[in-house]
C-alpha cells in the first residue's frame, strides 16, 4: 500500500500543457467510479389504474410511497398553494382515521413519515418495520378513498402551513430570492406561481375546494404505490389487490389544464427590495429543458463541474480565489413540462448584487470555452455517481427514486439509462450544450440586497 | 367515499382467512422481529489511535472513513473563541505528503475525486473530518484524512481567507434569527464559560498562526483520535490502512489537555432581541427557551427519551401544543448536549410576535409537567419505539452508521455499544423521567430568548411574568461578547 501522489493534486489540463503533445503530467489512474447492482422492480397496473412499483432490498424495514400525479401546477385558480395545503390535510381525519392517526401507525411503532409537494406531484412517504406494511396499506388505500375533513382541523392546519409560508420565504434571509426564481423564470407557465403560494390564496382557499381537489385527482389511476424494501412480493400482491383494487375509479378523466412555456425572447433584470438581507446577492436565471429531456446527463455533469463541492469552478473562483462571494450554488430545476437553470451567490462583504452578477455570468460562460481535462471530468462523474449510490441505500431512498423516474421522466428503466447517460457524457457533449443554453441564450437576472434598489420586485402577489 | 362497499358486504365470506375484515380497522401488525446490530470491531496502533470498524454484509461497495479527533472549541483559549473551528478549517486548506505539498484547491480537488467533499465538523469536544467514498476509494480516502489530520501546512494566506469567511458567516448569522436565537441561548446559559463565550468580530480578529499551530499541535494527536470506518470494509484491511498512513503520526509528548468542568452561569433569565424588518416586514420570531440537561455520561439513557417525549418529531409533546393543537407555529425543535459537568437542553419554535410569550409560556410548561406527572405508560412505549427506530435505520448508510458509531466511541462506551444502548433505552420507566425532570427543570433554571422582528409586540412585559428581569435590546445594540450582551457596557 504506498501513496500515489500522481492522482492528487492534479486538478485539470492547463491549456498550455494541452498544446504541447506528450508533456502531460504523469496521467491519473482512470477513475474507478462505484459499481451498481441493477435495481430489480416488479411493476403492474391493477384494473382501477393504480400502478404498483415494488422493489426489494433485505432488511429490517420497509417504505411505503404514494405519489399522485398532481402538484402546485395543478393549484385552482386563485388557489395557489392549494396542492401543499392538501397535502398537510391529508394527514387529518378519514372515515376510520383520526387526525394524527398516521403518527401513531409509523413514528409510534418505530417508523416515520412525510410528505413533499413539487409542482408535478404530491409525494407521502412512510418507512416502517416490515411488520408493519399491512397496517401501512391499508392506511394508505384509507386516505386515498375515504378522506372526511372538519372546519376545525382545516383552519388550524392553514395556519401550520401559512407559518411554514412565514418561515420559508419571509424569515429566511434569502427565501424570498428563491420564492421570486419561478416568478420570473417562467413568463407563462403554471410553475410560475410556485408551489408555496401566497398568505392570500391561502387565506381564500375553503372547506369545499379541498372535497373537489381530493375528488379530482386522489383517485387510483391518478397515483403510484411504491413499496421498497423488505417484504414479501406474494404477500404483497394479495394485499394490495385487497386494500385498493376495491377502490373505484370516477368515469371522468382527471382534470388537467395545460400549460406552456413559450421560447424566452429576451433578457430582463429585476431588482428585489430586500432590506432585511445581510449581504447581497444575485441569481441568474436560464430557460431549462424537461426532466425527461436526453440533455439532463450532460446539464447535470455541466453544474457540477460549475458548483458541485469545494473544488467546483464557481466555488474555487469566486469563493476561494477571488473572495467576492460568500456562497454560490447552480441547481436545475426540471420539471415535467419545463425547467429553470438557476445559478445564485450571496456576496461577501463589500461586493454588489450588480457585481457579483457579472462575476457569476463570466464565470458560468466560461465553461463553454475552457478546456475541461478528463480528470475533471472524472471527478464530477464520481460525485454525481457516489451520491446516486449513497441514495440507494435506504428504502426511501430507492422509493424516492423511483417516483421521480416514474413521474417526471417517464418510467423506472429511466434510474439506470440515466446512470449510463452519466457515464456517457463527453466534454464535447457538456460544451455544445453550455454553448447553445446558455452562452446563446437569453437569461433573467435578479439582484437581491438592501441598498441601491428601486421598489420592489416582488411582483403584484402581495406577500402580507 | 368512492369506496368498496360491494367487498365489504358482498365477499368477505369468500377471502381468505387473512382478509377475513372489513376496511374499518386497521389489520394488525406481523410478530415483531428483533433489532440487529452490525458488530462493532476494535484495534489500536502503538501510538494510541484507536480503530472502530462496523460492517455491513450484504450491503453496498461504499465506505464511511471518519476520523474523530479532541480539537473540540471547549479547549478556545479565553478570548481566543473561534480557535477549534477555523484551525479545523485552514487544516483542510492544505497539507504535505512526502515531499509534495497540496494547497487548498489540490486538496478540495482530491478529496472530491474520490466521491465526496470533505466534511468538517467542530463538536465542544471533539470534531470530525469525514469521507463517504466507493469502496476502491477507500485506501486513497484514509490517506487524505491522514494528510489533513498529520501534515496540514495551516498556511497565513489560508488563515486570512477562512477568517474572512468566518466572518461573513457571522454577519449572514446575525440576520438569521432562529440561528441567532440558538447562539444567545448558548450565550445566555453558559455566560463566561468556554461553553458560553461565542466567537465574535473581535475574537476571530485576534487568532493568529501561532495560535492554530499550537491548537495543532496540542489538540490533534493519536492518543485522542478514532479513526472510524463504516460499511463495506473489514478490520484486517482497516487496520493496514491505518498502519500505512497513520503509523508515523507522533504519540504526543504532553499530557493531553483535560475538557474543562462546566457548569452554567447564566447572564439573565431571558432575553427579547427585536431585530426590525429582518423578515420582510412580516413579523416572525424565534423563541427558545434553555433549560438545564445531564451532564456527559450521565443519565444518558432517560434523558434521550425525555427528549423524545418532549421534542423529537411529529408526535411530541411541543408538536402538539403548538403546531398540532394551535397552529401556532410550523414546527418544534429539540436539541441536548451533554458536556463534562454539565448540559444544555435547547426547545425552540417560531412564529408570530403576538404569540410569541404563548409558545414560550406552553414549552415552559411542558418542561415543569414531564417533572410533575409522570409519562403515561402507551406514550412512553410509542415515543420510546419511535427513538428506537431511527436507531436501528441509522445503519442503513455507511454515513449514519459511521456517526452512531463515532458517538458511541464520544461517549465512552465499548463495543457492545449498540446493544447496550438500545436496551438501556427500552429499559427507561416513567418513573425515572419524573425524576430526572424534576431534579433539572426548577422554574427559575429555565431560560428564554426571543429574536425578531417584534413589530411593536411588548414581547418582554408578557414574559416578565415568568421570567422577572428579562431583557429586551435592539439590533444595533447587540454586542455577542459583552456580558450584558450590550455595546459599551
Amino acid at each position: 500500500m504506498n501513496s500515489n501522489m500522481g492522482a492528487i493534486g492534479r486538478r485539470r489540463f492547463c491549456a498550455g500543457l494541452l498544446a504541447v503533445p506528450g508533456l502531460a503530467w504523469s496521467q491519473p489512474e482512470p477513475a474507478a467510479f462505484p459499481i451498481f447492482p441493477p435495481l430489480q422492480w416488479q411493476r403492474r397496473r391493477l384494473a382501477n389504474g393504480l400502478e404498483l412499483l415494488a422493489l426489494a432490498q433485505p432488511g429490517a424495514s420497509v417504505s411505503v410511497q404514494l405519489w399522485y400525479r398532481v402538484g402546485g401546477r395543478d393549484d385552482p385558480p386563485g388557489r395557489s398553494g392549494f396542492a401543499h395545503l392538501f397535502e398537510h390535510l391529508m394527514f387529518k381525519r378519514t372515515r376510520y382515521l383520526a387526525s394524527e392517526q398516521f403518527d401513531r401507525m409509523t413514528e409510534d411503532v418505530g417508523g416515520s413519515n412525510n410528505a413533499s409537494t413539487a409542482e408535478d406531484y404530491t409525494a407521502y412517504q412512510s418507512v416502517v418495520p416490515a411488520e408493519h406494511l399491512e397496517p401501512m396499506l391499508w392506511a394508505e388505500a384509507e386516505r386515498m378513498s375515504n378522506l372526511q375533513l372538519d372546519q376545525a382541523s382545516f383552519e388550524s392546519e392553514r395556519e401550520v402551513v401559512k407559518e411554514e409560508y412565514r418561515q420559508r420565504v419571509l424569515a429566511e434571509p434569502y427565501g424570498a430570492l428563491f420564492d421570486a426564481v419561478p416568478r420570473y423564470g417562467f413568463s407563462q407557465h403554471a410553475y410560475r406561481r410556485g408551489v408555496i403560494g401566497s398568505i392570500a390564496d391561502l387565506d381564500a382557499a375553503t372547506l369545499a375546494d379541498v372535497r373537489a381537489f381530493h375528488a379530482s385527482y386522489y383517485r387510483p389511476d391518478n397515483a403510484l404505490l411504491i413499496v421498497c424494501g423488505e417484504f414479501d412480493a406474494a404477500q404483497l400482491d394479495r394485499w394490495v389487490d385487497y386494500y385498493f383494487g376495491s377502490i373505484r375509479a370516477p368515469a371522468t378523466p382527471v382534470p388537467r389544464q395545460p400549460s406552456a412555456e413559450p421560447r424566452r425572447q429576451l433578457g430582463a433584470v429585476h431588482e428585489l427590495s430586500a432590506p432585511q438581507a445581510p449581504l447581497p446577492a444575485a441569481a441568474l436565471i436560464w430557460p431549462g429543458p424537461p426532466a425527461a429531456s436526453r440533455d439532463a446527463a450532460a446539464l447535470q455533469v455541466a453544474l457540477g463541474l460549475l458548483a458541485l463541492g469545494n473544488s467546483a469552478r464557481l466555488d474555487e473562483a469566486l469563493v476561494y480565489r477571488d473572495g467576492v462571494a460568500s456562497s454560490i450554488g447552480f441547481e436545475a430545476q426540471l420539471h415535467a413540462e419545463a425547467g429553470l437553470l438557476v445559478a445564485h451567490a450571496i456576496a461577501a462583504q463589500g461586493e454588489s448584487a450588480a457585481g457579483l452578477a457579472a462575476r457569476l455570468r463570466r464565470e458560468v460562460h466560461k465553461l463553454a470555452e475552457e478546456p475541461i481535462s478528463p480528470p475533471e471530468l472524472d471527478k464530477v462523474k464520481t460525485l454525481l455517481l457516489t451520491a446516486a449510490l449513497v441514495q440507494r441505500q435506504t428504502p426511501l431512498g430507492l422509493g424516492e427514486l423511483l417516483g421521480r423516474a416514474c413521474l417526471l421522466q417517464g418510467g423506472p428503466e429511466l434510474v439506470g439509462r440515466e446512470l449510463q447517460a452519466l457515464r456517457a457524457v463527453s466534454v464535447a457533449d457538456v460544451q455544445r450544450l453550455w454553448r447553445r443554453d446558455i452562452v446563446q441564450a437569453p437569461h433573467v437576472t435578479l439582484l437581491y440586497g438592501r441598498d441601491g434598489m428601486r421598489q420592489p420586485g416582488r411582483g403584484k402577489r402581495g406577500l402580507t | 367515499m368512492k369506496r368498496r362497499q360491494c367487498l365489504q358486504l358482498g365477499a368477505l365470506a369468500s377471502l381468505p382467512a387473512w382478509a377475513q375484515r372489513g376496511f374499518d380497522t386497521p389489520p394488525p401488525p406481523g410478530p415483531a422481529r428483533p433489532l440487529r446490530w452490525p458488530a462493532l470491531e476494535r484495534a489500536s496502533l502503538p501510538n494510541g489511535l484507536e480503530i472502530w470498524v462496523a460492517r455491513k454484509p450484504g450491503g453496498l461497495p461504499l465506505v464511511t472513513a471518519l476520523l474523530q479527533v479532541g480539537a473540540g472549541s471547549l479547549h478556545d483559549p479565553a478570548g481566543k473563541a473561534g480557535l477549534a473551528e477555523l484551525t479545523l478549517a485552514v487544516m483542510a486548506k492544505g497539507a504535505r505528503r512526502g515531499d509534495e505539498t497540496m494547497d487548498a484547491a489540490d486538496l478540495a480537488y482530491a478529496a472530491e475525486s474520490l466521491g465526496s467533499a470533505l466534511d468538517i465538523e467542530v463538536l465542544p469536544d471533539c470534531a470530525r473530518l469525514a469521507l463517504t467514498v466507493g469502496t476502491a476509494r477507500l485506501e486513497e480516502a484514509v490517506n487524505l484524512l491522514a494528510d489533513v489530520a498529520c501534515r496540514p501546512t495551516l498556511l497565513a494566506a489560508e488563515l486570512e481567507r477562512s477568517r474572512a469567511q468566518a466572518l461573513d458567516a457571522l454577519t449572514l448569522s446575525l440576520a438569521d434569527a432562529p440561528l441567532l436565537a440558538g447562539e444567545l441561548a448558548q450565550r445566555l446559559f453558559w455566560g463566561e464559560t468556554p461553553r458560553g463565550r461565542l466567537a465574535t468580530r473581535a475574537s476571530l480578529a485576534r487568532l493568529r498562526g501561532d495560535d492554530l499551530l499550537a491548537c495543532h499541535r496540542q489538540l490533534l494527536r493519536p492518543d485522542s483520535s478514532r479513526l472510524i470506518l463504516a460499511g463495506d470494509v473489514e478490520l484486517a484491511e482497516a487496520v493496514e490502512l491505518a498502519e500505512a498512513f497513520f503509523a508515523d503520526w507522533p504519540a504526543a509528548r504532553q499530557p493531553l489537555p483535560a475538557l474543562p468542568m462546566l457548569s452554567p452561569q447564566p447572564l439573565a433569565p431571558a432575553l427579547v432581541l427585536d431585530l426590525p424588518g429582518v423578515d420582510h416586514g412580516a413579523g416572525h420570531c424565534a423563541v427558545l427557551l434553555a433549560a438545564p440537561g445531564p451532564a456527559l455520561g450521565v443519565d444518558a439513557a432517560p434523558a434521550q427519551v425525555a427528549q423524545a417525549v418532549l421534542g423529537q418529531g411529529y408526535s411530541s409533546r411541543l408538536n402538539q401544543e403548538l403546531r398540532i393543537k394551535r397552529g401556532l407555529s410550523y414546527g418544534s425543535s429539540s436539541q441536548a448536549e451533554a458536556l463534562p459537568g454539565a448540559g444544555c437542553w435547547r426547545l425552540g419554535a417560531q412564529t408570530r410576535p403576538e404569540r410569541a410569550a404563548e409558545v414560550a409560556q406552553l414549552m415552559r410548561a411542558e418542561l415543569l409537567r414531564l417533572a410533575r406527572e409522570p409519562v403515561p405508560e402507551a406514550e412512553l412505549a410509542a415515543r420510546q419505539a419511535a427513538l428506537l427506530g431511527e436507531l436501528g435505520r441509522a445503519p442503513d448508510t455507511s454515513a449514519g452508521l459511521a456517526l452512531l458509531v463515532a458517538e458511541q466511541a464520544r461517549q465512552g462506551r465499548g463495543q457492545q455499544a449498540l446493544a447496550d444502548w438500545s436496551a438501556a433505552l427500552r429499559a427507561v420507566r416513567p418513573a425515572q423521567l419524573q425524576a430526572l425532570a424534576g431534579a433539572l427543570w426548577r422554574p427559575e433554571a429555565l431560560r428564554c430568548v426571543v429574536v425578531g422582528d417584534l413589530k411593536g409586540a411588548r414581547v418582554e412585559e408578557e414574559l416578565r411574568r415568568q421570567w422577572p428581569g428579562a431583557w429586551l435590546l435592539r439590533a444595533q445594540e447587540l454586542d455577542l461578547g459583552s456580558r450584558t450582551l450590550r455595546k459599551g457596557a
